[in-house]
């Protein structure tokens, strides 16, 4: 189960009395995140959906694949900083 | 109806914490909008230790652990994904693409899972309360060291294979620098 707190962010996000708005606001960015439905489990911005059951978008279309580049095993890090 | 794949968590955990092991409740950082404001939330769920192992046992030269942070992706529920969805991240098991998923089949205790490389976030160690601990050459099948163990809330299940950790990191690397990177065989000997 989700805990959700509302944090101490000011609340600056566009809002209505009746948060209409805000839902197809919410609605919008869940469809653009390539998600099937708008149903919170889909929608990436909401917290009401466990971890577990979140449904994230993937993209399978790579337009730009990796450029091969041969490489070498970097030394262990110790310098402190 | 399609199986879930064998999975690639198939190697029983260690008792030092390594990269790859798989947590089944730990604590996962999240934000997001609530009614129209900023809500930051903390969940608890299963996740993949993504912190490298160097990282991990990093000492000071008095021997005392430097660990600070431990860095995890979510696991996330493959049948909660759209079937097309869920059935093309299945095909892509072994695959370097899509580079921003990695399915990892059937996790033990778990379910058929899969981590989004895009949504890593970070742990205070204190979390699970780790502290160093001698291990034999036996023990470890390499000399003997001092490797970082979890005195409380491990829930470990298990760890990605070899083989799934080299895949793992050609994942990270293509996703974050768009760049597949071949590493040489440190005694191949070529100028």
């Amino acid at each position: 189960m989700a805990i959700v707190r509302e944090s101490n962010f000011p609340a600056s996000l566009p809002q209505t009395d009746s948060d209409v708005r805000g839902q197809y606001k919410l609605n919008a960015q869940a469809r653009l995140s390539g998600a099937a439905t708008s149903d919170p489990a889909c929608n990436p911005v909401s917290l009401s959906v466990p971890s577990f059951s979140r449904v994230t978008h993937i993209s399978f279309e790579e337009h730009a694949p990796a450029r091969r580049v041969a490489g070498v095993q970097v030394a262990e890090d110790d310098l402190d900083w | 109806m399609t199986e879930a794949a064998a999975s690639a968590v198939v190697e029983k955990v260690e008792p030092w914490l390594s990269q790859g092991d798989v947590f089944t409740s730990v604590l996962i950082v999240r934000a997001g909008v609530a009614k129209g404001a900023p809500v930051a939330g903390v969940d608890k769920g299963p996740a993949l230790l993504i912190s490298h192992g160097c990282a991990i046992d990093k000492k000071t030269n008095s021997g005392k652990s430097k660990l600070e942070y431990l860095s995890f992706l979510p696991i996330q529920d493959v049948v909660a994904l759209p079937s097309e969805r869920a059935e093309r991240l299945r095909a892509s098991s072994g695959n370097v693409q899509p580079y921003e998923a990695m399915y990892l089949g059937s996790v033990p205790e778990v379910g058929e899972g899969y981590v989004t490389l895009t949504q890593p976030y970070t742990l205070p160690a204190v979390l699970l309360r780790t502290e160093l601990r001698e291990f034999t050459a036996e023990e470890t099948g390499d000399a003997a060291d001092h490797r970082i163990v979890a005195t409380i809330s491990d829930s470990r299940a298990g760890r990605l294979t070899d083989e799934a950790l080299e895949l793992f990191y050609r994942k990270w690397t293509s996703q974050w620098t768009r760049r597949d990177i071949v590493v040489d065989e440190p005694d191949r000997g070529e100028p």
